[in-house]
């Protein structure tokens, strides 16, 4: 057997209590996952919490095992990962959806702006028998956690996996980046310096990073709870933006129906992104 | 007729998921007749997603394309518009962003060798029995990566997809205090580098060289890493807007990846090429580590790009350390560039080896049209023929698993990105 037939390794005999874990890719780029890796040792902190199962980039390959807790990461690109996805639902108690293309679809789902919706790259479509849109992990099985980020914040995913592990409904802060900004002093960039923020719009989790850098928030973490993306569309078109501007602000590495659903109805399949 | 079949292998453990690379095999007479890797890892369209934004926002789009080495994609973008827009860095941002590469050279080495390679040569099935069995390399090499990725928060903010790099310079000046808490961790993964380097050299590897072109950026006086003239083992030296007319992509139907040639030929990048092409630009205290622990460079054996790697990181710690001691304040950490409309063309040395961009820009400084090439792809032809070359001295008869193992190694010594290589 080789290792990606998942022979488990000889210290593995050992009967273990930890709940198992596993962790799945569909597609994207990887980085979420990479929060699992962080900081430090945090990975040896992880195989002490949990038994990992079925992590490839560790050479961990067990992806049949029922477990515990199955994350999944990347957006759901072909009927073969719809398949694969919904095995793997069935398989796990608890399901999270790592990331902003797990959880809306990613920056590849920018394909749903585009005029030639069906015929853009028919071609090399055709060739990776590719549907017309990635789509969210939500669309496909149910999902018990959605975790945005792009990428994820480790710290998050440390605490929700500490949490799903203790049994404890993970509690996730979903109030705008200003709230981050105002705990941390920062000077507000969109009062101050007339800067296009997203901060009002955006969810929480980052740190306000942007921010802390001097640059405006590009929303890399979806969408935050009540917010108002009419009002500050507003803000920015008297800020002298065009509506096409302000509709890319919007539909950016977060997009699609799932995130600012009425800045996506009014621009998909026109040509570019615009707001009403 | 000698009895003729063919074989379809899967290589789940690449790709992440199970279904995205396989290894096909014509066999005759017991000996590999004809081979070839299918990468089915759907594309995302990346060159057309980023069409209609800003150069600003070009480069947070490119950084997805790729989760272990955003920065190279940013990077990349950066300074593509920057030359177009004839503007210059200073010397403090240019220091800052080789920082930078340093920081995620040494995070995307540290990982690839402890949790993917090392186990292959280690006889260890993953990382978590390497991690058993070696528990003190493990942690050094947990380390290392952890240092990279603090580098990647001192410019960047985090270490996926950071927010620091902007067209002008960078958004944010590290404050002295920041960097002076950073300079004494890379003071101590010296020493730490050089051990790995030394631990690293003793592995059994295959043997073997094998006849093959090493590519890599070249600068005059240092191992290139931000820019550079692009150079071959066969004395090609262009610069990097004459890429297309040397270099071809190809589209086959066996990989949603497309393959790269030169001369019609596959060629090497990545750490081993950049070693070959580049090693008398090494400083002088990482040259004498590398040579007394008997690396011996240019080599043709590909399994070598591990010393490569180990070699690399002491650089990286090497480098950073040496620009942040000398470390001062900038009057500003960017300038104001004006975008003239044109086409934008430059390559970087990613971790994974040469990435070349080409972004046209329209007359409202939105990218009109993008065009990529990623290590990965370039290395796909290449990976190709060591596959070939590795099976052909193997029994064919001894089953799939043997066939699954050997290959395996094989491609996992090239770190390849699937993601990266379809974008």
């Amino acid at each position: 057997m080789g290792r990606a037939t998942g022979t488990p390794a000889v210290g593995d005999a050992v009967v273990t209590t930890r709940p198992t874990l596993a962790v799945h890719s569909l597609s994207g780029c990887g980085g979420c996952r990479r929060a699992l890796l962080e900081p430090g040792d945090a990975l040896l902190a992880l195989a002490d919490l949990v038994e990992l199962t079925h992590f490839p980039d560790l050479g961990r390959w067990d992806p049949e095992a029922s477990v515990r807790i199955a994350i999944v990461e990347g957006s759901v690109a072909t009927a073969v990962d719809e398949e694969r996805l919904k095995g793997l639902r069935a398989r796990a108690d608890r399901l999270v959806a790592l990331g902003v293309c797990a959880v809306a679809g990613g920056p590849q789902a920018l394909r749903g702006l585009a005029v030639d919706g069906e015929e853009w790259d028919r071609e090399r479509r055709a060739e990776a028998a590719l549907p017309a849109m990635p789509r969210p992990v939500s669309a496909c099985v149910h999902v018990d956690l959605d975790l945005w980020g792009c990428p994820v914040d480790s710290a998050q995913l440390r605490r929700v996996l500490h949490d799903l592990v203790a049994g404890i409904e993970p509690a996730i802060d979903a109030r705008p980046v200003c709230a981050q900004c105002k705990a941390g002093g920062l000077e507000c960039l969109l009062v101050t310096r007339g800067a296009p923020c997203m901060g009002p719009v955006t969810r929480q989790g980052c740190g306000a990073l942007c921010p802390a850098h001097g640059r405006p928030c590009y929303a890399c973490f979806g969408p935050a709870e009540g917010l108002n993306a009419e009002s500050l569309a507003d803000v920015f078109a008297s800020q002298g933006m065009t509506p096409g501007q302000i509709g890319r602000m919007f539909e950016f590495i977060c997009n699609g129906p799932a995130t600012f659903p009425k800045a996506f109805a009014a621009v998909a399949g026109q040509g570019g992104p615009e707001l009403p | 007729m000698p009895e003729s079949r063919t074989l379809r292998i899967p290589l789940p453990a690449l790709g992440g998921a199970p279904d995205r690379a396989a290894l096909w095999l014509r066999v005759e007479g017991g000996r590999v007749a004809d081979l070839w890797l299918e990468v089915a890892e759907p594309p995302r369209f990346f060159e057309r997603l980023v069409e209609g934004y800003t150069c600003d926002q070009a480069v947070d789009l490119l950084a997805r394309v790729a989760g272990t080495c955003p920065v190279a994609h940013q990077l990349t973008a950066v300074m593509a518009f920057e030359r177009l827009f004839r503007w210059e860095p200073d010397a403090w941002v240019t220091d800052m962003r080789r920082v930078l590469c340093c920081g995620e050279w040494l995070r995307s080495h540290a990982a690839h060798l402890h949790l993917v390679a090392l186990p292959d040569h280690l006889g260890c099935d993953d990382a978590v029995a390497l991690a058993r069995r070696h528990p003190g390399e493990m942690r050094r090499g947990l380390l290392l990566h952890e240092v990279g990725s603090a580098i990647l928060r001192l410019l960047g903010g985090r270490t996926v997809h950071p927010v620091g790099l902007r067209v002008g310079g960078f958004h944010r000046v590290p404050p002295p205090a920041e960097v002076a808490a950073l300079v004494p961790r890379l003071e101590g993964a010296l020493p730490e580098t050089e051990a790995l380097v030394r631990w690293v050299a003793e592995l059994a590897v295959p043997q073997g060289e094998q006849p093959f072109t090493s590519v890599a950026l070249g600068e005059p006086d240092e191992y290139a890493m931000a820019g550079g003239r692009i150079q071959s083992g066969d004395g090609l030296d262009i610069a990097v807007e004459h890429f297309e007319s040397e270099f071809e992509e190809q589209r086959l139907a066996h990989s949603t990846a497309p393959h790269v040639r030169l001369d019609r030929r596959p060629y090497l990048v990545g750490p081993l090429a950049r070693l070959n092409l580049n090693f008398r630009e090494l400083p002088a205290a990482v040259r004498v580590v590398m040579d007394t622990a008997g690396i011996r460079i240019p080599s043709h054996n590909t399994f070598h790009s591990h010393y490569a790697r180990a070699v690399e990181m002491l650089l990286a710690v090497h480098d950073a350390l040496a620009i942040l001691r000398r470390y001062e304040l900038p009057d500003a950490p960017w300038r104001a560039v004006e975008a003239v409309p044109g086409t934008a063309c430059h390559a970087t040395e990613a971790p994974r080896g040469l990435l070349w961009e080409r972004l046209e820009v329209d007359s409202e400084g939105r990218v009109r049209r993008a065009r990529l090439v990623t290590p990965t792809a370039q290395n796909l032809a290449r990976c190709e023929q060591d596959l070939r070359n590795a099976l052909d001295g193997l029994d064919l008869d001894r089953g799939e698993d043997a066939i699954r193992r050997c290959a395996e190694r094989v491609v996992r010594n090239y770190d390849p990105c699937l993601a990266c290589a379809t974008h």
